[in-house]
């Protein structure tokens, strides 16, 4: 019996060359007898101190002092467009648009130099109602009403949406997430086409393709996070659901088009991914598959 | 076998709807004799000891709603002992049979599947064996409670399932909800191949192992789950960074045969999962104090009767009653995956000390115990104890023995002489 040098765990030298657990080498009696200094190569590493005094550099606040160049610039282009709009017809017309897009940047780009840390989330927050108050005033100031901002507004808040489901912290769990993102998109589909004099597109064409998408995302992640540690089932189930996914978008969409139930595209999709998923199938239970050919076919 | 089928119990429902080739749901039992085996004793003496265990000749069949056990008449076979240990065992290779026998050199094996029974089952079922072969090489050996007597007649009580039978008697004083620590650790190393399993056993002197938990004002069995629990929340402080960090927790199996009067041979056990949290500077004393009272508190029959009942109340549910069965096989795997493997880090079932008749003593030499692989947990800890050693296999299906070195590490360091060696599988 000897001990391992590192774990300090009895070993059979007869049985176990080196340790189960560190696989450092045990040597048995002969050959530590036979053993010699000039036969140890002994490295003498001289050991470097790695710790370099680091020379801290001064740091400017170059943020605050871009943040306030860009403000000056701003200030001084606001004021030149203002004094050339008054200059030609005595009064503000079409300036208003230029000095509401530098009063966006400003407060898009300039005030998050300018403002002390936060979360990544307060400024797409910030942001995103900057750009919704941004459209609206534009779309006014262009066409004295609010028409195609309405749809640029929801699609902005839409996509806010589903960032917050990504970085919220307090929303935690993927179907509770995914329920949100899943909700939302169909209430912006529903206010979109409450704009179409035929709104039927909602009720045929996306709620049912959005409840699939809805549907099988789950399907899908509820299988991940069983099955991670089996790459070939996981591939198999995403072909699975991309094909059904496939399927029943064309399915969907040619009822809609043309009021029946017919595959245009799909099936070009479905002769690629059957076949890959047969194929993955078998390598998941070859020997399985092997045994059974074997039995039946006497192979 | 009274009736040619029967149910499967209470807690084996659930074993053959997550079975696969990374969930074998398979567990080992060895001993190791004095001599060298013979291959036509062996087998001579599981047929006849198998007469005296009708409830262990069957094989699964699949019925509308639930899997059950029917009277299997084929023949039974022993195998060489050559593969990776606590394989799946697949029907068409195994006559139908839910367990195998394996031999080599001087050791019998016997690996069980879940569906059967549990570990006190098997090993009962094992040492049987033993006496029977011990016996047809000349020797006179009697025996004792860990061996049943083949010329007695077959009680049927042993065929009961007691997790439903008590269950349903205490379905009005113990229905309690039993809360769970959800989302534990789970060590992140990549599994090797499906077909690999490597284990490692150690032995350890008993009386020294217990003089060290006893220093602690502890059993083995805290004091083996603590240093388990501290491995693996060392484990946790190496491959992941300290936000994400989660609850450690340890699946320790409770054998109720003792506590509740059952002479049933099917799976009669139930779990604990002593936990730690994340984040907070533990000593090994404070490990085990919580660890302690974790056992106390959860071991009291009550709590125990109320996880019984909670189990049975589960089952009997009419939502899980009429999901037919292929639905079952579905939905089955992703419910155990979030109320199951997702409650503990690791396994560690101590079956205790084993004590054979001084006639079959003589010559066994020792005991071993081994878990089968969980693709999550991704290792397992059995402890058995016979004559003066404890010997604690490590079962894992990673490539390093990230937990066994710290365990055993540990160990050496509080003082315990640990000797290791590889029990199967390979050093990679």
């Amino acid at each position: 019996m000897k001990y391992c040098m590192k774990c300090g765990v009895l070993i059979d030298e007869e049985k176990n060359r080196i340790c189960p657990l560190c696989n450092t080498i045990i040597l048995n009696d002969v050959e530590i007898d036979n053993l010699s200094i000039s036969e140890l190569k002994i490295k003498r590493e001289l050991k470097k101190d790695n710790r370099e005094i680091k020379v801290k550099k001064e740091k400017k606040n170059i943020v605050g002092v871009t943040a306030y160049i860009m403000f000056i610039f701003s200030f001084v282009a606001i004021f030149n467009l203002l004094i050339i709009d008054l200059s030609i017809g005595f009064n503000i017309d079409w300036s208003i648009i230029p000095i509401i897009s530098i009063c966006l940047f400003l407060l898009t780009v300039s005030l998050p130099f300018m403002s002390q840390k936060k979360k990544n989330y307060w400024y797409i927050t910030f942001d995103t109602i900057m750009f919704c108050i941004y459209f609206l005033l534009l779309n006014y100031f262009i066409n004295k009403n609010i028409s195609w901002s309405y749809y640029v507004v929801l699609s902005i808040i839409l996509l806010w949406v589903y960032l917050s489901t990504i970085l919220l912290s307090k929303l935690k769990g993927f179907i509770i997430k995914a329920s949100l993102d899943f909700i939302a998109t169909a209430i912006y589909v529903l206010l979109i086409t409450l704009g179409f004099e035929d709104n039927s597109a909602f009720s045929r064409l996306v709620l049912p393709i959005n409840g699939l998408v809805f549907i099988l995302t789950i399907t899908f992640y509820m299988f991940f996070k069983t099955y991670i540690y089996n790459w070939r089932l996981i591939l198999s189930t995403l072909s699975i659901n991309v094909s059904i996914l496939c399927l029943g978008i064309d399915l969907i969409i040619q009822r809609y088009i043309y009021d029946e139930l017919s595959l245009r595209w799909s099936y070009i999709v479905l002769m690629v991914l059957i076949p890959f998923t047969l194929f993955i199938f078998y390598l998941d239970n070859r020997y399985k598959i092997h045994s059974y050919l074997t039995k039946k076919f006497h192979i | 076998m009274k009736e040619t089928w029967m149910k499967l119990d209470n807690a084996a429902k659930i074993y053959p709807l997550i079975e696969s080739d990374f969930i074998t749901a398979v567990f080992r039992f060895s001993v190791t004799l004095d001599m060298k085996i013979n291959k036509n004793n062996l087998l001579n003496a599981l047929n006849t000891v198998i007469k005296r265990f009708p409830y262990y000749r069957v094989t699964l069949k699949t019925g509308l709603f639930w899997y059950y056990l029917e009277e299997n008449n084929q023949d039974l076979e022993i195998y060489e002992d050559i593969n990776y240990p606590c394989r799946r065992i697949i029907k068409a290779e195994n006559n139908g049979y839910l367990f195998r026998v394996l031999y080599i050199n001087n050791k019998i094996s016997v690996e069980f599947n879940h569906i059967l029974a549990d570990g006190t089952a098997c090993l009962i079922f094992l040492n049987t064996i033993v006496y029977e072969y011990l016996k047809l090489e000349g020797f006179n050996v009697s025996i004792n409670e860990w061996i049943k007597d083949i010329e007695s007649v077959v009680d049927k009580k042993e065929f009961e399932d007691s997790h439903s039978v008590i269950g349903k008697k205490h379905i009005k004083t113990h229905y309690n909800k039993v809360n769970i620590i959800k989302g534990v650790f789970h060590m992140k190393d990549r599994l090797i191949s499906r077909e690999k399993y490597i284990a490692i056993s150690s032995i350890i002197n008993s009386n020294l192992l217990y003089t060290t938990a006893k220093k602690y004002n502890c059993s083995i069995t805290v004091f083996l789950t603590a240093i388990y629990l501290e491995s693996l929340l060392e484990i946790q402080e190496e491959q992941v960074k300290k936000k994400k960090r989660k609850t450690v927790a340890v699946q320790v199996p409770i054998n109720m045969r003792k506590r509740l009067d059952s002479k049933s041979m099917r799976n009669f056990s139930l779990y604990i999962l002593p936990y730690i949290k994340p984040n907070i500077e533990y000593t090994l004393e404070n490990i085990i104090e919580c660890v302690n009272q974790y056992f106390i508190e959860k071991t009291d029959i009550n709590n125990l009767l109320s996880l019984m009942v909670q189990n049975l109340m589960t089952e009997k549910s009419p939502f899980v009653r009429l999901l037919p069965l292929k639905l079952k096989t579905i939905v089955t795997p992703i419910i155990y995956k979030s109320v199951g493997v997702d409650t503990y880090s690791g396994t560690l079932s101590n079956i205790g000390m084993i004590k054979l008749p001084d006639s079959i003593e003589e010559h066994v030499k020792r005991i071993d115990f081994m878990l089968g692989p969980c693709p999550l947990t991704k290792c397992s800890c059995a402890v058995s104890g016979y004559k003066d050693k404890i010997y604690i296999s490590f079962g894992r299906n990673i490539k390093e023995a990230r937990v066994e070195k710290k365990f055993f590490r540990k160990l050496v360091k509080l003082g315990v002489e640990v000797q290791v060696e590889n029990q199967g599988g390979e050093n990679i």
